[in-house]
């Protein structure tokens, strides 16, 4: 026999026979896992697991109305808080409020709210599941997982309350309108796809789905509060004022005003003074006395533009402030072309006219806005909310930079006054240097609100004195007044009190106002025109924006269903108008 | 004894006896050829001659060197001497002035010189051995083999017919082999007819090869084994590594453009190291699922940049189910198998392929210059004043065209060197490649290091082994484009590159006020990018033959891949843009992944009867790993080192991402062939695959049968002696093959990370987990994807002219569809369902002819084509949402989608409204259909309201174009006349539509964009009344709401955007200069080739955008976004070919 022969043939041998054991382990070579996930079968397996889940439905508060891209859209353009010096056919559609059923911002609001349902969804089943694993928890164990479920609920009704005010057919305001067409309530996770099909639930069945919610939130968390690393979690008093707020909405007014009055007797909050509320829009005292529940974020780029990984805000890069550059020439701090809606300064009693960057830095005409000011015959929230240029500065890299008009790049705005926002932007550093994100909390639900929601709630059961008294307290706490619970010099005498406003709608209606003033460009305002139809008045008053003119028709109350959700869900129903 | 052992056993004895004297002559004659050769130089000799005899001349010069010599004398009689005298010349030069002039030639045999005749053949049985004839009575049977102009042709494999005993010629031609008179033997060589010659008496044969036109002897390389083309009963074409030598591609998918018929492959941008996109026979399904590539035996879904292509020797391209069948369920996209190349036997083969070149931007558009933007600005209603400043100011603002700055001519080089040789036990090839790639937008380049070991040892006559070693390196500068895309639309005239006054920001010119974008060339240079991809394709096999016919193999193979990317983000202020850190980033990834295969096959001829069987099963595993992290910090000149991010404490660092990936697969297959009487053939084909990250627990196997037949009808009695055919053959195939490439693990519900949350006031963030944005399907499957394809392959005139002509139909069936879900659901975008069908049909045909005029000027031309409708059959009916829509970019309104795929149709048909014709008057404007409240008006364009409604909106779009090409084409043709050889490559499509979007970008401003002269020619622009072109400027007191381009023209999908795409392109031109053997033997080389060579010369099209060829997916397909483009580059380039 040939040696190499054998030889050969043996390594051959050995190595097919290598190769088969390598090749075919016992367990089956096809019996993988995916190793990016956690599997189903094995989560969640213990409490934090669950709380782990509570982590992402909080996460997902940036997710939605509150992610500043849509923020801008919905709740600064189409309120005409916001004015923009830019044309795009996505910016014109929401600042002319002609929005269209293939708009990304209309598909991306609706799908993100829907998906932090799913989610709230899920960590509920979860919690069932543990319950059921787990039947002989100890008391605080118990606790454990009853307090995440309270804050779940929570959460699952606000994500409700955004669709519903956003796509229902209406706001409520007959009972007939309950029987309208709502959205769909999600109550099972699709497993298949038949399961996806899920028609619009009425009106009234969405908020009976929500107040439920937030009940059973409510008889968990109770008064509730927290402190700490969990400082920004919902407590048992922020559940009480939403579900004060979502009775304001489904017009159950003595419910809204018990449970209102609760939160305003019960929890311990107070208006904090003018001093401290003029800067708690840019990142100082954030969970103070007022507020209730903030969109919690702190400075954070390390994620890029990434929202769902990031949790900072970027909404300061679209609302850059326009400054003079120690060049004298005009920079920004950001990139947007939002502008306050030069109509908002009248409404808050201003009547200076200056357009052109000279005129409005004549001193003459600063010294006028400073007495308005300091005189308070305009009303102080303007320069709380906003920048007037060369009357207020920022200060960044050791300069301190005047405020400037927001320039027109390429939109003429040499008509426009252009006042740049003050409220959550960046005014002490620069955004380049910085960081794209900041951490400056925006409020979702905050006290002034909860009295101004107490007062209508009031006015609709007939204690118009009481009634005028919470919208005075907001109104006092703006004006500077140090005790906002005794009446003062700048009271409205009644209900139909004369108001700084212009316009037909709020220049007699103190609560209007206030509502429009106290909560201007924080997302409520909006909801607000909705409710009280206020529609045209708006379009009449504020005419025009710089990319056209303003038209109204009652279709632009409602969003249109998504063209994607027309497409996938043979049950749904669009809005009429669309 | 020898009766007690089997009978076996004394064959292979015997067979290892024999091999091994075989193989120690060979040795020998391997060790002495080159030994002698030397000596013949080295002895030197003085002698005369004086018109002898030419036998007595190497009679004489025989004795005086006692070099043996062998020749027949009745040859050398002929011809006689000039009178010569030489002085201390050494032999090879006597013998060579001696045999000048005559049909004779020399070369060295053993130890023995053989004189020979190239011309008078039939009378070389009269050889005799001048000395001893007899001497040496192991002297195995000696010939020349020479071709058809009497050229020696090397590495020919000559065989005794009926056993396994082979040798090679060598240079010379001549080879030397153990036969007796009874046998026969059998001579092939590629590119050769298959010769046998019993041997008779003769000890010296002289043989004659025919080369082969249709190459019908040619072995191709099918699944886990070859076949010869003729007996070829699928659809499977040929390319040869030789028509790919030099050509300036890196990636086998460009290789093949417009040399295979149904291979459809465009590359849409000239970006150094770009992959284009390749489809065979249609798109398979609405993903785009592209070809397996085979490479080496080893898998690979892409083949990529990273190898190559002067190594390949082969390709094949399978492309119906017959052959693909034993690669199941990998192979729906089509299979491209490729062979690297091998070492023969005989003289060590060096050769140098190189090639350098010059790169160059094609049709480079023009924006305003800073006089015709501030004109044009202000003639479309800008803001004069916000825009530039006062008019004081104006002449000394900069005019910048940023194409100085962001393009130039770029420098291509193309190096591989090669040895390639061995003995009849051992053969070997080895070669280094470097490619280096500067893309023609600056900062930008691609270079490759590539080596390539492959080796195949004998180790008896039972048992081979070999290898297949490649690794590359490549080391990239990837672009940095803004968001603007590569050409730069978003860039502003009245804005420096550079300023020195801006020191502290970098040196970058800064933004004027109006302008929101950046600075693009700074944006290059400020942004350091090295990435380096490291490749490392490991296989060893070993094939033992257990009996006669019965042969077991077992490959090995590894796959490495791994990358190590490295940015460093630099400090920068250009005044709209400014980052006041710096940040280094790197990352790096890992996969592994091995497959072994184990074949056991037999192949038996009895009579007429032709068997081969073939089982197999393969597994395969793989894993991978990649992780990026970061560090931002404030002082530039720190430290760039990765550790240094771990310590880093006052910056922003951190992990940024990490993931892994697996796969599993587990795999049987077989195959049967069998032929009747060489007229009749007959093949099966089977697997069965198992994958597991794609296939749900209720189908965890596929199975993948495939039937074909085929019909020689040129051996059939009829057709014997034809005049008109030369060879035709029928073949028919049926089979079913899969696509699993679907994502992982969508059968399984899982968790994974959600929204990081903050419930501190400054953190801590909380990680968070919850349910995956996706809902499972656990009856995810393959695709089946049925193929149907009837073939005839013809050849006429000698086989100078082929035709092949295969018509196929491809149904995809349970398609992988990713139904969009319900956004209600909160659930994600979609989920795939195994629910579509699809169809694809077409014809394919390749036509060659090979001709020559005179002996020294030869030609081919081929030209294939291929023809492919596509359609989307159905979806579930039950399910909502039955189409896809998509493609286009963000300055589009209306939801910016031009294309839409829909049952019934082919995939992404362009889709909007219908425009025609140009509004003449504001009164005909008035009555047209308004576009949202905006009243048309003269310039602007007609829009056909369908559905008569009064107003333009979704509604009345409707179809519009198509961007799939009615017939994909290629033309190549070839000359050689004398030295000189001219190769071109066209390649072309017909009947194809485009989507110009770019069209918008040149006519109308986008926000703060730049835009082309072509905006002057837009009805009402800056004074010029209605012209042809659509107005994209309005007045601002048209009383309407909205901002420009009120009627769309410019901004919404239409017709009037949709133009007809057909092209020729002169893809590739090479004209060669062979070097005289004269002259390269004074050099020491055996041949030299110059060639100049013209990539992308020329393209002919009636398309107005700046490059017909356009890829994208295949759902939104033929849209032109020429703005996000790389633009398309033409390469001139020279090289040599050496080989010594």
């Amino acid at each position: 026999m040939n040696i190499n022969r054998k030889i050969g043939a043996v390594i051959f041998v050995i190595c097919t026979l290598f190769a088969i054991t390598f090749f075919s382990c016992k367990k089956g070579v096809l019996n993988v896992t995916d190793p990016n996930v956690f599997s189903a079968d094995n989560y969640p397996a213990t409490i934090d697991d669950l709380n782990m889940e509570l982590n992402d439905v909080y996460g997902r508060f940036r997710a939605g109305y509150y992610d500043a891209d849509w923020y801008r859209f919905f709740a600064l353009s189409r309120d005409h808080s916001a004015d923009q010096a830019y044309k795009a056919i996505d910016f014109d559609a929401a600042t002319q409020i002609n929005f269209t059923k293939t708009d990304q911002a209309v598909a991306v609001l609706w799908e993100k709210h829907y998906e932090n349902i799913a989610k709230c969804l899920n960590a509920l089943n979860d919690i069932d599941r543990f319950k059921v694993k787990n039947p002989s928890m100890n008391a605080a164990d118990k606790e454990r997982v009853d307090l995440i479920e309270g804050q779940v609920r929570f959460a699952r009704a606000w994500n409700y309350m955004i669709l519903v005010n956003s796509y229902g057919e209406t706001m409520i305001t007959t009972e007939a309108d309950k029987a309208k067409m709502g959205v769909p309530i999600i109550k099972k996770l699709a497993g298949i796809i038949s399961e996806t099909q899920i028609p619009r639930s009425s009106i009234g069945e969405v908020w009976t789905y929500i107040i439920d919610d937030l009940k059973a939130s409510e008889a968990i968390l109770k008064t509730k509060t927290w402190s700490g690393n969990d400082i920004a979690r919902a407590s048992g008093w922020t559940v009480k004022a939403m579900l004060g707020k979502a009775y304001i909405f489904s017009q159950q007014w003595a419910l809204a005003s018990a449970k209102l009055k609760e939160v305003i007797d019960g929890s311990g909050k107070s208006l904090i003074p003018f001093d401290q509320f003029k800067d708690m829009f840019g990142g100082k005292n954030e969970f103070s006395n007022e507020s209730l529940f903030e969109l919690n974020v702190i400075k954070d780029e390390s994620q890029g533009w990434s929202v769902s990984d990031n949790v900072g805000t970027r909404l300061n890069i679209y609302l850059a402030p326009a400054v003079i550059n120690e060049d004298g020439s005009t920079g920004k701090n950001g990139f947007g072309n939002y502008f306050v809606h030069d109509k908002n300064l009248f409404r808050f009693g201003f009547t200076g006219t200056a357009v052109t960057p000279a005129e409005q830095k004549l001193p003459a005409y600063l010294a006028q806005s400073r007495i308005w000011r300091d005189s308070k015959t305009v009303d102080p929230r303007l320069w709380v909310y906003s920048f007037q240029p060369y009357l207020d500065s920022l200060r960044w890299d050791n300069v301190t930079r005047p405020a400037a008009k927001m320039p027109g790049d390429g939109v003429n705005l040499e008509t426009n006054i252009a006042w740049c926002f003050q409220k959550y932007v960046l005014r002490d550093a620069f955004v380049w240097s910085n960081n794209i994100s900041i951490g400056h909390n925006m409020y979702i639900l905050r006290l002034a609100e909860v009295y101004l929601l107490y007062a209508e709630a009031l006015t609709k059961t007939g204690q118009n004195v009481n009634a005028l008294e919470y919208i005075n307290k907001v109104h006092r706490r703006a004006y500077g007044q140090a005790n906002v619970d005794i009446p003062g010099i700048y009271d409205y005498a009644s209900l139909t009190a004369a108001t700084e406003a212009p316009d037909a709608a709020l220049r007699n209606d103190p609560l209007k106002y206030e509502k429009w003033a106290e909560l201007f460009a924080e997302g409520t305002w909006w909801f607000d025109v909705c409710r009280w139809k206020l529609g045209q008045n708006e379009a009449d008053f504020y005419q025009k924006v710089a990319t056209g003119n303003l038209t109204w028709n009652d279709n632009k109350y409602t969003l249109p269903i998504p063209l994607r959700e027309m497409n996938t869900n043979a049950l749904m129903k669009q809005n009429s108008g669309y | 004894m020898i009766n007690r052992l089997s009978k076996t056993t004394v064959f292979l004895m015997r067979s290892t006896f024999i091999f091994a004297l075989c193989t120690c002559f060979f040795n020998a004659l391997l060790v002495a050829s080159p030994g002698y050769a030397q000596k013949l130089k080295e002895i030197k000799i003085s002698i005369q001659f004086s018109g002898q005899t030419l036998d007595e001349c190497v009679k004489q010069i025989g004795i005086k060197t006692n070099i043996q010599f062998a020749f027949n004398p009745e040859e050398l009689k002929i011809f006689n001497s000039s009178n010569l005298k030489f002085k201390k010349t050494s032999v090879q030069d006597v013998l060579e002035r001696l045999l000048k002039n005559t049909s004779l030639l020399f070369a060295e045999l053993g130890s023995k010189v053989v004189i020979y005749s190239t011309t008078n053949q039939s009378d070389l049985t009269q050889v005799k051995f001048l000395l001893n004839p007899s001497d040496d009575p192991l002297l195995p049977i000696s010939g020349t083999i020479l071709n058809e102009k009497g050229e020696p042709v090397q590495s020919v494999t000559v065989t005794v017919k009926g056993t396994s005993r082979s040798v090679v010629s060598n240079e010379s031609g001549v080879f030397s082999i153990e036969a007796d008179e009874n046998d026969v033997l059998v001579f092939s060589s590629i590119g050769y007819s298959l010769r046998e010659i019993a041997v008779g008496k003769n000890k010296m044969l002289s043989v004659q090869l025919t080369a082969t036109i249709n190459a019908l002897d040619d072995i191709v390389v099918i699944g886990y084994g070859s076949q010869k083309r003729k007996d070829i009963t699928g659809s499977i074409s040929s390319l040869k590594g030789e028509t790919l030598k030099n050509l300036p591609v890196r990636s086998v998918a460009e290789a093949l453009q417009g040399r295979v018929a149904g291979v459809f492959v465009s590359g849409d941008n000239g970006a150094p190291g770009a992959a284009p996109s390749i489809i065979i026979r249609g798109p398979v399904n609405t993903r785009g699922t592209g070809p397996l590539y085979v490479i080496d035996g080893i898998p690979f879904t892409d083949a990529g940049n990273s190898f190559n292509m002067q190594d390949v020797e082969n390709i094949e391209i399978i492309k119906d189910a017959s052959a693909a069948a034993i690669y199941g369920a990998a192979a729906a996209g089509g299979v491209i198998i490729v062979t690297t190349k091998k070492g023969k036997a005989g003289k060590l083969l060096v050769s140098i392929n190189s090639s350098v070149g010059s790169r160059k931007a094609l049709n480079l558009p023009r924006l305003l210059s800073k006089d015709q933007f501030i004109t044009a600005r202000i003639a479309n209603g800008d803001d004069a004043n916000s825009f530039f400043g006062p008019e004081s100011g104006r002449a000394a603002l900069p005019n910048t065209n940023w194409f100085d700055f962001l393009y130039r001519n770029s420098l291509e080089q193309n190096h591989t060197a090669s040895i390639a040789g061995g003995n009849d036990k051992s053969t070997y090839y080895m070669s280094v490649g470097y490619n280096d790639q500067q893309g023609v937008r600056i900062d930008n380049f691609v270079k490759r290091y590539t080596i390539r070991i492959n080796s195949d040892h004998k180790i008896n006559s039972r048992l081979k082994v070999g290898q297949n070693f490649y690794l590359s390196s490549e080391n990239s500068n990837p672009t940095n484009l803004s968001n603007q895309g590569a050409l730069s639309f978003r860039s502003s005239p009245i804005m420096k590159v550079l300023d020195p006054l801006n020191a502290a920001g970098g040196g970058w010119g800064r933004t004027p006020g109006y302008f929101q974008g950046g600075n693009d060339y700074a944006n290059e240079l400020v942004n350091y990018r090295r990435n380096n991809n490291y490749t490392a394709n490991l296989a060893v096999y070993g094939e033992l033959e257990i009996i006669k016919g019965l042969k077991l193999r077992q490959n090995m193979a590894l796959k490495y891949a791994a990358f190590d990317n490295y940015s460093y983000n630099y400090r920068y202020d250009w005044g709209q843009s400014r980052r006041d850190f710096a940040r280094f980033g790197k990352g790096y990834s890992k996969g592994l992944e091995f497959l072994g295969n184990t074949t056991l096959n037999y192949a038996k001829k009895i009579g007429k009867h032709d068997l081969s069987l073939l089982a197999g099963y393969e597994a395969l595993r793989g894993k991978g790993d990649f992780i990026d992290g970061y560090a931002d910090f404030s002082n530039a000149n720190l430290n760039r080192d990765f550790n240094f991010v771990s310590q880093l404490t006052t910056a922003n660092n951190r992990l940024s991402g990490s993931g892994s990936d697996v796969s599993r697969r587990n795999s049987m297959f077989g195959r049967a062939t069998y032929s009747y009487a060489d007229k009749y053939l007959f093949s099966a084909n089977v697997r069965r695959d198992g994958v597991a990250t794609a296939f749900g627990p209720n189908n965890k196997y596929g199975v993948f049968p495939s039937v074909s037949f085929g019909w020689k009808v040129i051996n059939e009695n009829f057709l014997k002696g034809s005049n008109i055919f030369s060879d035709l053959k029928l073949r028919a195939s049926y089979g079913t093959l899969g696509n699993s490439d679907v994502d992982g693990f969508l059968f399984l519900n899982s968790y994974n990370a959600g929204y990081p949350a903050v419930l501190g006031a400054n953190g801590p963030i909380l990680t968070s987990f919850n349910i995956r944005t996706r809902m499972v399907n656990k009856d995810i499957q393959w695709e089946e994807v049925a193929t149907t394809n009837f073939g005839v392959d013809m050849a006429f005139l000698k086989n100078a002219l082929t035709v092949s002509i295969d018509a196929y139909s491809r149904q995809t069936k349970k398609m992988v569809y990713y139904l969009p879900i319900a956004g209600s659901a909160g659930q994600g975008a979609d989920l795939p369902f195994n629910i579509g069908q699809m169809s694809n049909k077409g014809i394919e045909f390749l036509v060659n002819y090979n001709g020559s005029i005179k002996k020294d000027f030869s030609y081919s031309v081929g030209f294939n084509g291929a023809y492919n409708t596509n359609k989307l059959i159905s979806l579930d009916p039950k399910l909502g949402g039955q189409f896809f829509d998509g493609g286009l970019n963000e300055f589009y309104g209306g939801g910016a989608t031009a294309s839409k795929t829909e049952p019934g149709k082919p995939l992404g048909q362009f889709y909007g409204w219908v425009a025609n014709g140009i509004y003449q008057t504001d009164v005909e404007g008035g009555k047209g259909p308004k576009v949202g409240n905006y009243t048309p008006r003269a310039g602007d364009l007609i829009y056909k309201d369908l559905n008569g409604d009064g107003k333009m909106t979704d509604d009345d779009r409707t179809y519009i174009g198509n961007p799939w090409p009615k017939l994909t084409y290629g033309i190549n043709l070839s000359i050689q006349y004398k030295t000189i050889d001219i190769s071109m490559l066209l390649t072309g499509v017909m009947g194809v539509d485009i989507y110009n979007a770019q069209e918008s970008f040149n006519h109308n401003f986008f926000g703060d964009y730049n835009t082309t002269a072509d905006i002057f020619k837009t009805s009402f622009f800056n004074g010029t009344g209605l012209t042809n072109v659509p107005r994209g400027f309005y007045p601002q007191n048209v009383p309407v709401v909205g901002g420009g381009d009120r009627n769309g023209n410019w901004s919404r999908v239409s017709s009037y955007h949709v133009q007809s795409g057909s092209f020729l392109k002169m893809r590739n031109m090479q004209v060669g200069y062979n070097f005289s053997n004269k002259l390269t033997k004074v050099v020491g080389i055996s041949s030299a080739r110059f060639f100049m060579m013209a990539d992308n010369l020329f393209v002919i099209t009636k398309y107005k955008g700046y490059d017909p060829e356009i890829a994208g997916g295949v759902r939104s397909r033929g849209i032109d976004n020429s703005n996000g483009r790389y633009p398309s580059t033409r390469l001139l380039a020279v090289g040599l070919n050496i080989n010594f």
